[in-house]
This record gives C-alpha cells, sequence and structure tokens, in this order.
C-alpha cells in the first residue's frame, strides 16, 4: 500500500500501528480517529487489520499428540549420545590427548635443561672412568733382621688386585727391555 | 511457580522443571514453526530441535533475559535454517497455495467459513517475506511486545515497529481485496 497523494496517512501510520499494539498514548488517539473518519483508505486499512487479527484469534492451534513423544524420545537419545561422547573420551589413550603445553615451549624447556646440564654439572664422567691400566712403582725398604744377610731392596708392582715382588734380576731384564724398546710394559 | 524458577531447578539439574517449561511452550513454540514454515512435519522437526537445544544449552540460559524469549530465539532461527535449506520447495508451495480458489475470491471474507478464512489468511501470510512473516506472527499471535520481539530476532526496537508497520503495509493489502469495507465507528467518547 503506497500513499502517492496523502501524505497526511503516512504520517498517521505509525500511530495507526501504534494503536493497534495498544502504544498510542491516550493523548494521541483523537488526532488519529480524526483521520480516520476522514480517510476511507486509511480506514480500510485499519478495518484489514483488525480483521487479521480476528482470523487469528479465531484459529486454534493444536499440538499433535505424537509430538511429545518425539520431543521426549529425542530428548533420551541426545542424554544417550551426550554420556557415549564422555565415555569416549574416557577411554582415549593419553597420547592422544591435547597436550597442556604448546610443543614449541616444551622443546625449548628441554633445551634449556639440556644447555644447564652440560655447564654446571661437575665434570666427574672423565675422572671416574677407569684409565689404563698402570703400574705403580712403591720402593717399600726393608729392614735387615740379621746383619748376616745384606739387605735387599725389593719392588712391588701394584697392579690391581695382583702385587708382584720384583726382583732383582728382573729389575734389570727389565731396564734392558727399556733400552732395547722390547718392554713387556714393566709385567713380569 | 513461574519461569525464572523453572529455569533455576532446571539449570540445578532438575528435569521435571525442564518437562513443566516444555509443557508451558510447546503449544506456542509449534503454532510459532507452523506459521513460519506451513507444514506440520517440519514444525514438529524445528519443535523437536528447539527444545533439544534448549536442553543441551542450558548453561547459556543464565545470559538469556528471558526463557520466553530465548526459546523463540531458537525456534525462529531452526526455522530460518530449514526455510533456507528447503526455499526452493517452500517457495513452490508458497506459489501453488498463495491464489485463494474462485470461490474465495468471489465472497467477502466475512462470509467465508471459519476454515476457509484461516486458510486464506495463512495463505496471504506464506506470501510474505520471512522477515516479514516473522514479526507478524510473534506480535499477532504470540502476542509478544516490541522489546521481546527485538530481543528474539536480535534487531533494535526501531528496528522491529518499522518491519512490523511495513509487514502490515504488505498484509493489507494482499488482504483488502477479500475485505468488505464498512464504516468506521471510533470510540464513543471520540464520537
Amino acid at each position: 500500500m503506497s500513499y502517492p497523494d496523502h501524505k497526511a496517512c503516512e504520517q498517521h501510520e505509525e500511530a495507526l500501528n501504534l494503536y493497534l499494539d495498544g502504544e498510542l498514548s491516550f493523548e494521541a488517539q483523537p488526532e488519529l480517529f480524526e483521520h480516520l473518519a476522514s480517510c476511507s483508505g486509511c480506514r480500510e486499512t485499519f478495518n484489514t487489520l483488525l480483521t487479521f487479527r480476528a482470523i487469528t484469534r479465531e484459529e486454534r492451534i493444536v499440538l499433535p499428540m505424537l509430538a511429545d513423544e518425539a520431543v521426549l524420545r529425542r530428548l533420551n537419545r541426545s542424554k544417550q549420545s551426550a554420556g557415549r561422547r564422555d565415555r569416549v573420551l574416557d577411554r582415549r589413550p593419553l597420547w592422544q590427548s591435547r597436550p597442556k603445553a604448546a610443543y614449541g615451549a616444551a622443546a625449548a624447556l628441554g633445551m634449556v635443561l639440556i644447555l644447564f646440564g652440560t655447564v654446571l654439572t661437575p665434570r666427574t664422567g672423565s675422572d671416574l672412568l677407569p684409565g689404563p691400566v698402570q703400574a705403580e712403582a712403591q720402593p717399600i725398604e726393608t729392614v735387615a733382621l740379621e746383619a748376616t744377610v745384606p739387605a735387599e731392596e725389593v719392588v712391588y708392582y701394584f697392579y690391581p688386585g695382583i702385587t708382584v715382588e720384583e726382583t732383582e734380576e728382573a729389575s734389570e731384564m727389565d731396564e734392558a727391555d727399556t733400552t732395547t724398546g722390547t718392554g713387556t710394559g714393566g709385567m713380569p | 511457580m513461574d519461569d525464572k524458577h523453572l529455569v533455576q531447578a532446571f539449570q540445578a539439574g532438575d528435569e521435571f522443571a525442564f518437562v513443566s517449561l516444555y509443557n508451558r511452550y510447546k503449544t506456542r513454540v509449534y503454532a510459532f514453526c507452523l506459521k513460519m514454515l506451513g507444514d506440520e512435519e517440519l514444525a514438529r522437526d524445528v519443535l523437536q530441535e528447539t527444545f533439544v537445544r534448549a536442553y543441551e544449552n542450558k548453561h547459556r540460559l543464565a545470559q538469556a533475559s528471558s526463557f520466553r524469549s530465548w526459546l523463540f530465539t531458537i525456534a525462529r532461527n531452526q526455522s530460518l535454517n530449514t526455510i533456507r535449506k528447503r526455499e526452493r520447495i517452500v517457495k513452490l508451495d508458497d506459489r501453488s497455495d498463495a491464489q485463494p480458489r474462485a470461490d474465495e475470491r468471489d465472497t467477502p471474507i466475512s462470509r467465508l467459513e471459519k476454515n476457509e478464512r484461516i486458510a486464506l489468511v495463512n495463505r496471504f501470510l506464506a506470501e510474505l517475506k520471512p522477515e516479514y512473516r516473522e514479526v507478524i506472527i510473534l506480535r499477532e499471535y504470540q502476542n509478544l511486545s516490541y522489546e521481546e520481539i527485538a530481543a528474539v530476532t536480535r534487531n533494535t526496537v526501531s528496528s522491529v515497529k518499522s518491519r512490523l508497520f511495513k509487514a502490515r503495509r504488505k498484509l493489507a493489502g494482499l488482504l483488502r481485496p477479500h475485505i468488505k469495507p464498512e464504516p468506521a465507528v471510533p470510540p464513543s467518547s471520540f464520537a
């Protein structure tokens, strides 16, 4: 509906709608009814809308009986599927669960730990490792118990677990080996 | 018990409260969907979807100002989605049904049988654009205030008024040929 020649109709259209909705103030109503009395077009619109409203009030809409059952069944399905989702979450293995921290942050933390571990840890590793087996010569002076027996210098070679007494002959042979370069490294 | 207390009980885990809310609003929501979609089966589907969503999203209900507006918002969105999905079918149905039968064209609406009048009005209602139809239904059939319609349609009150007045203008244009002109009878205080 248009109002090509009726500016007053356009101005009163809002008042007409507000009146239909019960929102038009009591003071503004006489002006609207004066216009309706003089304008057949607006009166017709007014009557049409009142008729429409009367017809909407005549209609009785009843919910089909099966609709309740369908809604409750649907609600049950929804609840059951929600329960299934929860159980699936419970069964999910840990490696599939979402990490709490970002992978980047975890990698950075690891790098920092490695760096500090390298720098700050006391270097005990190489010291604790057993080196090559070397003989240690410790001269032990023996005291001559009898004046008649000449004092003999005995050299004990300590190997791990083995103590070997070196006699003069063996030491002479060792000295000879060292000079010729065919020594046994002190081993008897 | 009013809506607020039922909603609080439902949020606390009382499922009987939700059933009470369902019984209170099921017919109104169904009527809204039926008028929006013009199809009983689709209206039942949207009714189901509306209450299932309300049930599943009860934690979001605290933010909604009123349960009724919140429920109609869900129903409205679901109806619009259904209309979009089946736009072609609905349009074809509207075209085939929009034209009144021969007897309805010739007879003033006041002389039609009640069911015929209702059918005619429904056909013209289906001819309106969804954004006009929804405000007409919410105002005329559901008797919601401007503010409630604004909450349901996520619009301002002034926008709702504008759309409602345009929708009425359009509907009046469709119905007018079937209304027998009658002299206006102003209220006695202004006569």
